[in-house]
């Protein structure tokens, strides 16, 4: 594992390479792209290890923390999705450029998925596959989730706690919409999730593959991408997994579900 | 243009050991500063506060490094028998001599929320080179007297408030018994009620936030011991606590069992009624950074720098004054 800095003076960005184990080194290598906020320090084991694996199996691996996230310079209040998307297609340079590899794979969880769906066409060299697991399609449902489980995690976190704030998240849908879960969310990045929808027509160039992983009972995700298998390459795995995105990192929670562990790896590099 | 830089570093035995190193622009003196991990959460802290506090104590003129303990984030698990405690501790002294080799600092803060304030002081007792702690949210001792207050006082919110409710398990179970007709829950609950007859005798209070780790287990005198051991060393203590285990403070409740010490003339203990477990909000966040970063300028540099820290910050520094500081009555109590 080899720590670094990259990216542009003006936007440097944190990040951890696994160099591939040498002797099985493949000619793939994978960029892995973070949720967000809390989302993204609950799922950071499940990141590493799935690095680890990857690497163990022939393949380099790119860890990153987006600008004004983890351990990358910046603030939360500098957190926005253009910034992010930038970041993403710079991480790719950075991999491509230490890898030497002719094939890379993205895979992304949360709004990590969405960003990296968004920023593959901008790719270059181009990706040669997409794996999305549990990818935010609907900016002001994942919104109001979290504001739920703010609250929720407020209260859970209070000896006492106050029963007028799930009164003012009944009531006033500005209420705790300027942070979540400690995570400073700015007026510009609220309207910018607020503004995902399912991207229609065609998301990728051709011979991108584009996987997706998502909860058996998630719907939204199984119909769009009903949608895309007639545009090309595609494929919808339902995963179900014990893990909670929002959930604090904990013994009560699996830190690292090996059925869900074992489906991304196959669905990276099978 | 900030006022710190950021770098990753490996140390440890075998570089195994993973942090961020935030240091300040310019010539440091030889106090540097550990902000350790909460649970297994990396060295980013929970709500990233680690990271929040690594730049405001570097804004502050002092080197801090966050880092992974040994199996934690990204540092290898240890190789060795260790126990927990006992890794944690070499780990910890393996960032204190890196700091020290490659750093030149010789003294150091540490900074822990629950299990890292039980893994900061054990590395106080440890090792002279820490010559300030702030423990937020380590051990309690609270006397049977505080801990039935706390009971009555969730009692009396339990038919108001749903959160209150819904915080018990035995709760759920019952709703889903008796409600849902579900199997599971009407045996847990029956297992519950079993488990009240005999009358089990009362543990003791063994010392963790929330019923602690594995390793040595003080008594409060123990603690009250130890504690002192440090203040006789110079070492400059803070004790903080939250309001997620008691909303609410009097005469030093979370430590009650040890009312009358000598302790709390020389160290700085400060309940806060409007900050929980982990500083969920940023409002929480910027009252606690506040707190941190005037509390190690006052260490490090005496109390003259500590009004350089921002507003809401305390005003005492050495641990005589500190007693000053003891605001367990001050603030506003979120009791009804």
């Amino acid at each position: 594992m080899t720590p670094l800095l990259f990216g542009p003076s003006s936007r440097r960005l944190f990040g951890l390479f696994h160099a591939a184990d040498s002797a099985r080194v493949s000619d793939t290598a994978v960029l892995l792209c973070p949720p967000m906020g809390h989302e993204a320090l609950r799922s950071h084991r499940f990141y590493r290890l799935l690095a680890l694996r990857l690497a163990r199996a022939g393949m380099p691996v790119l860890r990153f923390d987006p600008y004004g996230t983890g351990d990358s310079p910046g603030d939360d209040e500098d957190g926005e999705l253009d910034g992010w998307r930038r970041d993403i297609a710079s991480a790719h340079r950075e991999l491509a450029a230490r890898s030497g590899a002719s094939r890379i794979v993205w895979f992304g969880a949360r709004i990590g998925a969405t960003l990296a769906l968004q920023a593959a066409a901008m790719a270059e060299p181009r990706i040669a596959r997409l794996v999305l697991w549990e990818p935010v399609l609907d900016g002001p449902a994942y919104l109001e989730e979290l504001r739920e489980k703010h609250v929720s995690e407020l209260e859970l976190s209070h000896s006492l706690p106050d029963p007028g704030w799930r009164r003012s998240l009944r009531v006033d849908p500005k209420a705790f919409s300027d942070e979540a879960f400690g995570f400073a969310l700015s007026p510009v990045l609220r309207a910018q999730i607020a503004a995902l929808t399912p991207p229609s027509g065609r998301v990728l160039g051709d011979g991108v593959e584009l996987v997706t992983l998502a909860k058996p009972e998630d719907a939204r995700t199984r119909q769009w991408m009903t949608v895309q298998a007639s545009r090309g390459t595609v494929r919808h795995v339902p995963l179900a997994h014990p893990l909670i995105w929002t959930s604090n990192p904990s013994p009560g929670n699996e830190m690292v579900p090996a059925e869900a562990l074992q489906r991304v790896m196959a669905e990276i590099h099978e | 243009m900030s006022d710190f830089s950021e770098a990753p570093v490996l140390f440890g035995s075998d570089d195994h050991l993973f942090g961020l190193l935030t240091r300040p622009q310019g010539q440091t003196g030889d106090i540097g500063c550990l902000v350790l991990n909460t649970g297994v959460n990396h060295r980013i802290g929970p709500h990233r506060i680690n990271v929040k506090a690594a730049r405001r104590l570097a804004g502050a003129g002092l080197p801090a490094l966050r880092f992974d303990l040994s199996g934690i984030g990204d540092s290898v698990a240890a190789q060795g028998r260790n126990g927990y405690r006992a890794q944690a501790l070499e780990d910890m002294k393996a960032a204190m001599d890196f700091l020290s080799q490659r750093h030149g600092l010789r003294r150091f803060l540490v900074f822990g929320i629950c299990s890292g304030a039980e893994n900061g002081l054990a590395l106080a007792l440890d090792d002279p080179r820490v010559i300030g702690l702030l423990s937020f949210d380590g051990e309690i001792y609270m006397t049977r007297t505080v801990r039935l207050e706390r009971k009555l006082r969730r009692m009396a919110a339990f038919p108001r408030n749903a959160a209150v409710r819904a915080s018990y398990p035995w709760w759920h179970d019952l709703v889903g018994w008796l409600g849902d007709g579900d199997a599971t829950a009407r045996e847990r609950s029956l297992g519950r009620l079993r488990a009240l007859l005999p009358r089990r005798t009362a543990a003791a209070d063994a010392g963790g936030f929330l019923g602690a780790g594995e390793g040595k287990v003080f008594s409060a005198a123990d603690y009250e011991r130890a504690l002192l051991s440090l203040v006789d060393r110079g070492v400059a203590l803070s004790l903080m606590y939250s309001n997620t285990y008691n909303g609410f403070d009097r005469d030093h409740s979370m430590l009650s069992q040890l009312r009358g010490s000598r302790l709390f003339g020389q160290v700085q203990y400060r309940f806060w009624p409007d900050i929980d477990h982990t500083a969920t909000t940023l409002a929480m966040q910027a009252r606690l950074l506040d707190a941190i970063d005037s509390w190690a300028r006052g260490v490090a540099f005496g109390p003259a720098a500590q009004s350089q820290a921002a507003s809401g910050a305390m005003t005492t520094s050495g641990p005589a004054e500190m007693a000053a500081a003891s605001d367990c009555t001050s603030g506003k109590s979120r009791e009804k």
